[in-house]
């Protein structure tokens, strides 16, 4: 029952923060809130040029337009990830005086990360549908599965984000290397080709990655209108428990330290 | 200790123990102890001062009692109480509104939305910001930004609230008012107080027990 009040208390107070903290990073701009629609459209519409018209189009083995929606599938969930991924890596450090005022627990700054970067998605995602259905793809049941997913990407950013936060806190320098990290996680999740391009003996490999699976997974159901295969969907379910137990262990031994290792 | 003064027990430390790890070895000491063997008990409703020179450990002692710093030995037992320092601007974040940030500085010291909008009118009152409240608090002098931080902490408190030498806030009239605040609390009977000070004979003045922290 404690735990229960706590755990309400927790998400009220990283709710508000959340909402507040993009409140606040919109006021800074003279667009506002429109930023959240015409960065991620930038950022596709770069991604499409280069690799949809100048590079990759003709070695898919798929039509243009196909491509296209192929590449938006991929990279609009990518974008997500990784902007969780880019924000909550350095959290935990630059809260540290913050953290030193009040009681607090650590993982809070990197579920407000993951949290500020999911809600400015929303929009994103919904473009994403209109996009579908300006192109033809009709919505339909299978659909709905996309809400476990979007729930176990929500989590696998959640205890990654808490991962590389805590790292960062004892090995500041990470901080230099973990945009490059995710920028290969991106060159290696398929994001721009299909698994079947990825030589046989690299495929399992591949799909170790719990992006690329993902990807996969929100492709089968938004392109081929399909359920997920369970293999793959419970594999994914593993993987990302196996993660999250891991992180929590790593957690358990560290966090009492964090708030001083945090000031060194 | 009596059965009734343990029921009086807010906060109690056994041999507490606190260690830095140095950047750079002194005297080929790896590790600074910032609190040695500390066991002291906080009862209910007292103003307790700690005093010490300065590097004395005072304020890393608080941050054990509100649950900020793990001890590395001994032992810390909460006996059912709130405990939160006065964190005079926690959080606060200059593009937000003064209401916006009595809201995040609140939520961070451990209240909920529903209590802070309660104590709204009293905070806003206090800090005797007006209309200011609703601008962004970069536009605020320092000691607007002080006040406003203050009228929270003074407003919203835990059971148990720890003050680190901020007595002395904003432009002279406010600093009476916020003085005036602040020894209502320590002579309120529901409200415990840890005050600490390097200034013994104000901690003297102030408190009903005062511990001296020798390091």
């Amino acid at each position: 029952m404690i735990f229960f009040s706590r755990l309400l208390v927790f998400l009220e107070l990283a709710l508000t923060k959340s909402f507040m903290n993009l409140k606040s990073e919109a006021k800074r701009n003279k667009l506002s809130y429109l930023w959240w629609v015409v960065e991620p459209l930038l950022y596709m519409g770069i991604f499409y040029f280069v690799f949809g018209v100048l590079l990759f189009q003709h070695s898919t083995g798929a039509t243009g337009s196909e491509f296209v929606v192929y590449l938006i599938t991929g990279l609009v969930p990518f974008q997500w990830f990784a902007k969780g991924i880019l924000m909550s890596a350095p959290s935990i450090l630059d809260e540290r005086f913050l953290m030193q005022q009040v009681r607090i627990n650590p993982v809070f700054f990197p579920f407000v990360s993951v949290l500020q970067s999911s809600i400015k998605q929303v929009p994103v995602f919904l473009m994403l549908v209109a996009f579908l259905l300006l192109m033809g793809y009709a919505p339909n049941l299978t659909w709905l599965g996309l809400l476990p997913v979007f729930l176990l990407q929500f989590l696998l950013m959640t205890v990654l984000g808490l991962l590389v936060a805590m790292m960062v806190v004892v090995v500041k320098d990470l901080l230099q290397i973990i945009p490059t990290g995710v920028q290969f996680l991106m060159f290696f999740s398929g994001v721009f080709f299909t698994a079947e391009r990825v030589p046989v003996e690299f495929r399992d490999l591949f799909f170790m990655n719990p992006i690329a699976s993902l990807l996969e997974v929100y492709r089968t159901i938004l392109m081929a209108g399909e359920w997920p295969s369970w293999d793959v969907f419970l594999q994914l379910v593993l993987v990302v428990g196996a993660i999250a137990m891991a992180v929590l262990v790593v957690y358990g031994l560290v966090h009492r330290n964090l708030v001083k290792v945090a000031m060194r | 200790m009596s059965e009734q003064s343990q029921a009086k027990v807010a906060l109690e430390l056994e041999s507490v123990e606190i260690r830095y790890r140095l950047n750079e070895p002194i005297e080929g000491k790896k590790y600074y102890k910032a609190l040695s063997s500390v066991s002291l008990s906080v009862f209910r409703g007292e103003t307790l001062g700690i005093v010490g020179h300065n590097g004395a450990g005072k304020s890393t002692l608080l941050k054990v009692m509100a649950g900020i710093l793990a001890p590395d030995r001994g032992r810390i037992t909460n006996h059912g109480v709130s405990v939160g320092l006065l964190a005079l601007q926690a959080g606060f974040d200059d593009e937000l509104s003064g209401i916006d940030n009595i809201i995040i500085n609140g939520m961070l010291m451990g209240f909920s939305k529903r209590r802070i909008k309660r104590s709204m009118d009293e905070i806003i009152e206090f800090s005797g910001l007006g209309e200011f409240v609703y601008q962004p608090i970069k536009t605020y002098s320092s000691g607007m930004r002080s006040r406003l931080g203050f009228a929270v902490g003074v407003t919203l408190t835990p059971d148990v609230l720890l003050i680190d030498e901020v007595l002395s806030v904003g432009d002279e009239d406010f600093r009476g008012k916020a003085e005036q605040a602040m020894m209502e609390k320590m002579h309120c009977r529901d409200q415990t107080i840890v005050f600490v000070s390097h200034d013994a004979a104000q901690v003297e003045r102030l408190c009903d027990r005062v511990i001296r922290l020798d390091h």
